[in-house]
This record gives C-alpha cells, sequence and structure tokens, in this order.
C-alpha cells in the first residue's frame, strides 16, 4: 500500500466514507466531492451550583461527535449520482449509517481516520443558478445505536 | 498499558477496486488495573462553641 504523503494536509484532499453495514464490518464506500467535512466533537457538561456563584462546578461527561459537510452533486455515467440518491434516501427513512472521515485517502498507510454511526439529521439542498448543487448535511448519533466512535490510524 | 485493537475494513475506490485496510484504533488503552484510591480529605477544623 501506498504511504501518505508527509506535511501538511490539504482540506480538499480529505474524504468521507459510508456504508449501509453497521459495526465497521462493511465495504466502505467514498462519498465523492464532500468538501468542508467538519468533525463537531464537544465533551457533554453539566453545571452546578449549590452554594452560589463561589462554588459552581462543572461535571464533564463522554465527548458527543457530530459530523457536517458539504456535498456536490456529481451525476454518474447512468444520470443518477448513486451515492447522492443514496444518502438522500437515508435521510429520508431516517436509516443508521456508519460513515469514516479520512484525512486522505483512506488505502493510504498513515492517514487519521474518524469513525462514528449515526443517522443525517439535516438535509439542506441548495440549488443556485449557475453554480453546483449543494446539500449541506448533518450527522448525529443514533440513541439506539452502539458503536462506539473511534479515532484510528491506517496501519496497512 | 496495552495496544489499542486493529480492526480490518474493506474499501470500494471510486474505481471498483475492493481494497482491505488496518485501522490501528486510539493509541494505548489502560488495562485493568484499579483506580488510584483518592486522598483522604483533612478533617474539618471544629472550633468550640462559645
Amino acid at each position: 500500500m501506498t504511504d501518505a504523503a508527509a506535511g501538511s494536509v490539504l482540506g480538499d484532499d480529505c474524504k468521507l466514507y459510508y456504508s449501509a453495514t453497521l459495526g465497521g464490518a462493511g465495504t466502505l464506500t467514498e462519498v465523492p466531492v464532500v468538501i468542508d467535512d467538519t468533525l463537531n466533537s464537544e465533551r457533554r457538561a453539566v453545571e452546578s451550583n449549590c452554594r452560589g456563584d463561589a462554588e459552581v462546578g462543572e461535571l464533564i461527561g463522554k465527548p458527543k461527535h457530530t459530523i457536517t459537510g458539504t456535498i456536490l452533486l456529481k451525476r454518474d455515467s447512468a444520470g443518477v449520482g448513486a451515492t447522492f440518491v443514496a444518502l438522500r434516501d437515508a435521510y429520508t427513512a431516517g436509516t443508521v449509517l456508519h460513515f469514516a472521515m479520512a484525512t486522505g485517502d483512506i488505502t493510504h498507510i498513515g492517514q487519521y481516520v474518524f469513525r462514528m454511526e449515526g443517522r443525517l439529521k439535516r438535509w439542506e439542498q441548495s440549488q443556485p443558478d449557475n453554480d453546483t448543487v449543494k446539500v449541506s448535511f448533518e450527522i448525529t448519533h443514533a440513541g439506539e445505536n452502539t458503536y462506539a466512535s473511534n479515532f484510528a490510524t491506517v496501519t496497512s | 498499558m496495552s495496544v489499542g485493537r486493529v480492526d480490518e475494513v474493506k474499501v470500494e475506490t471510486l474505481a471498483g477496486e475492493t481494497v482491505t485496510v488496518k485501522l490501528q484504533v486510539g493509541g494505548v488503552k489502560k488495562t485493568s488495573q484499579p483506580a488510584a484510591a483518592p486522598e483522604p480529605e483533612p478533617a474539618p477544623v471544629v472550633e468550640p462553641e462559645e
């Protein structure tokens, strides 16, 4: 396998993959032309104030992850963007999918990968005149899903 | 301390080729060592009531 190129990572080299099979056992498919994909992660927190302002405490819990980004619609040779349609259908059906967000081609050794499972919570499709059709999306964790989101590195 | 798990993941490239990659999840993880006991808090100073 090819080693990932050393040096700074350009965002437009990064890739997003998905699989309809949950648990990480399914084959990942690249979502073509995703731009500005972002991992939003923050630990859950609750504030307590028992004895006045001088006694404010914050309890920090587990991280809460979401992925946001924008898909640029690209029709394939069959006349329909197959991945676009698959993700749109998953959005309308509320289907939980497996996602992998990589700092580059996931088949290159050394890429950093974040994986989570969730459903498309937001699907904003803009169709501006004389510009590319864009879909701004958000993926959130599904409460009934037990897959533990994780960070990983491609080793071989 | 021990090394995290390795997952094998299949990827279908845009060219239609299926490639298997190995993902090293995390770096190291804690073993099942018992957590260190918290330090006992100092006993409160009780002032005698007058």
